[in-house]
């Protein structure tokens, strides 16, 4: 144990090596200390930076999605599911409207692997690095993407 | 505690911290442990059955989740054996890619085995100590994969990422740190008097129960065997490195198989790890990092390939196997995974046997970083029983630690 000894001893001067807590002091009331940093009365500690590469919460754009299915078909989790919309009256005698496919993403499912990406013909699937994702609801809206 | 000895003690099976659930029944005179079995299977997921209902390139990222600390071992296996049934050749650049990130999956499991070592021999400094420089590691495979853990870099036909120019810079300056490390690591670990005191001679497997008990990795190795799969049946870019297996000898000391030879090998395989990452940063060929880059055509290939294969990789605890049966649809048909602790934990109840109470949790720890499994163990006394909780367990190893500094 001895040698450790010198090390506990350089440790101690030196700051702390892991992440620190948002507030540098433990607040009174959590949403007191919010209403604080958003009257500019305290300051927030930024969280850890995410690498450039990191897969989080993913981002779709229904608008350049043609809903040919084959991120279900790739996804280890099932969790992308096909979502069709119903055939919209016809404008006029011309106009042939069609049922229009598209996915629907359960973040609850989702273990961002990113496969998704990688298939998507049209890239319509990215990947966001936000990875705060956690809520009890897990239909909440930020629970689903479509 | 009134009744005869001996008394059984079951260890385990179930804590929600365990990575693999096993029961350990102990049979106990005293301190001394006299006889010791164990029922593995516990920790039962239906991960085969789930993967049998899904392709190839779904079950890829379903093996990561096998292991949290073994990531790539597994997706690495199934892959392997998915490209020898459909014939699928892995580029050069994939093959070193593949072999970089496996090798900092070692450093960081030993790393982390490292420090439940000497937590559980009540030297929490050390286990601190240990945890903080691993975070290293895990920066590098974030930079290089995405994620902490998980990586879901390997994909059927090589890998997901290419190392790129850029990221050099931050492999080079954690391996070098590590480089700067390894002295000090090397001094904490194998020259402290209690660590020396509380692991030489314990948990003793001698070269022939290790063969005939078909140990595998660090295990076998600090017994004097002299099998690592990357050297005997090279694979992905080992077959470019001139590596050798790590044996205590290269200590200086000789094999004694026990705790401390344990300790000497992981802490001397995190040498070799840095030095064969480095030697295929240097060496890494031009190229694609995949067959294919259309997932799509993956798919297809898969499907209409049909046999049967093995995929191996010598995990940072040991060999690990993937059988797979595939016949020309989408699902395989047979899946079987052998994780390299499985063949490891059949040498428990020989190196426990005359171990003393206090020092189970380390030997346990030896073969293996699991061991939570020491979370709640009852002394069943005619009917009376009393419960060991674990921290009463580490309590006993802790004050044996402090008896010993006296």
């Amino acid at each position: 144990m001895f040698p450790m000894l010198k090390e506990i001893l350089v440790q101690s001067v030196k700051k702390p090596v892991t992440n620190l807590f948002p507030a540098a002091r433990l607040p009174k009331t959590i949403t007191g200390f919010l209403g604080k940093v958003g009257e500019g009365k305290a300051e927030l500690i930024p969280p850890v930076e995410t690498p450039a590469a990191m897969r989080g919460k993913l981002l779709y754009d229904r608008n350049l999605c043609n809903g040919c299915g084959l991120c279900m078909k790739v996804c280890p989790a099932h969790a992308i599911e096909q979502v069709v919309y119903p055939v919209p009256p016809a404008k006029d005698a011309e106009d042939k409207p069609r049922a229009q496919k598209r996915v629907r993403i359960y973040v609850g499912n989702c273990i961002f692997c990113g496969q998704c990406i990688d298939i998507c013909p049209k890239g319509a699937i990215s990947q966001s690095p936000d990875f705060l994702l956690a809520t009890e609801d897990r239909f909440a809206e930020s629970q689903i993407i479509e | 505690m009134a009744g005869k000895a001996p008394y059984i003690v079951p260890v385990g099976p179930i804590h929600p911290a365990l990575k693999e659930p096993v029961h350990i029944e102990l049979t106990v005179v005293g301190e001394e442990v006299i006889s010791a079995d164990f029922t593995p299977g516990q920790t039962h997921r239906g991960i085969e059955w789930m993967g049998l209902s899904r392709n190839p390139v779904q079950i890829v990222h379903l093996t990561d989740r096998i292991c949290g600390i073994c990531g790539v071992t597994h997706s690495l296996s199934f892959a392997r054996a998915v490209e020898q049934i459909a014939d699928i050749t892995v580029p050069e650049r994939g093959d070193y890619v593949r072999t970089i990130i496996a090798e900092f999956e070692r450093i960081q499991s030993h790393l982390l085995w490292a420090g439940v070592a000497a937590h559980e021999l009540g030297f929490d400094t050390l286990f601190y100590l240990a945890w903080r420089v691993r975070e290293e590691a895990m920066d590098a495979i974030e930079v290089i994969t995405g994620n902490r853990v998980n990586y879901d870099i390997i994909q059927i036909g090589g890998t997901r990422r290419d190392i790129t120019e850029d990221q050099h810079a931050k492999i080079r300056k954690c391996l070098n740190t590590y480089k700067d490390l390894f002295a000090k690591l090397k001094k904490l670990f194998l020259e402290d008097a209690v660590i020396k005191s509380r692991c030489v001679g314990t948990g003793l497997l001698s070269f022939e129960t290790a063969m005939a008990y078909s140990a595998v990795g660090p295990t076998s190795r600090a017994s004097g065997v002299t099998a690592d799969l990357r050297v005997d049946y090279p694979y992905c870019a080992y077959g470019d490195l001139d590596i050798k297996p790590v044996i205590p000898t290269i200590y200086g000391s000789d094999v004694n198989g026990d705790t401390y030879d344990r300790i000497v090998v992981r802490i001397f395989e995190i040498a070799q790890s840095i030095e064969i990452i480095e030697t295929c940063l240097d060496n890494m060929p031009q190229g694609p990092v995949i067959w294919e880059e259309k997932v799509a055509k993956i798919l297809s290939a898969c499907k209409k390939a049909s046999g049967e294969a093995v995929g191996r990789h010598e995990a940072p605890r040991g060999e690990a196997v993937h059988y797979v049966v595939m016949d020309g649809a989408e699902a395989p048909i047979a899946w079987k995974v052998k994780a390299s602790s499985y063949s490891n934990l059949h040498v428990w109840p020989i190196i426990l046997k005359g171990a003393q109470l206090a020092d189970i949790p380390v030997i346990v720890a030896s073969v293996d970083p699991c061991l939570s499994c020491t979370d709640r163990v009852a002394v069943t006394d005619n009917g009376s029983t009393k419960i060991f909780t674990k921290e009463q367990l580490a309590k006993m190893s802790y004050e044996k630690s402090r008896r010993m500094m006296q």
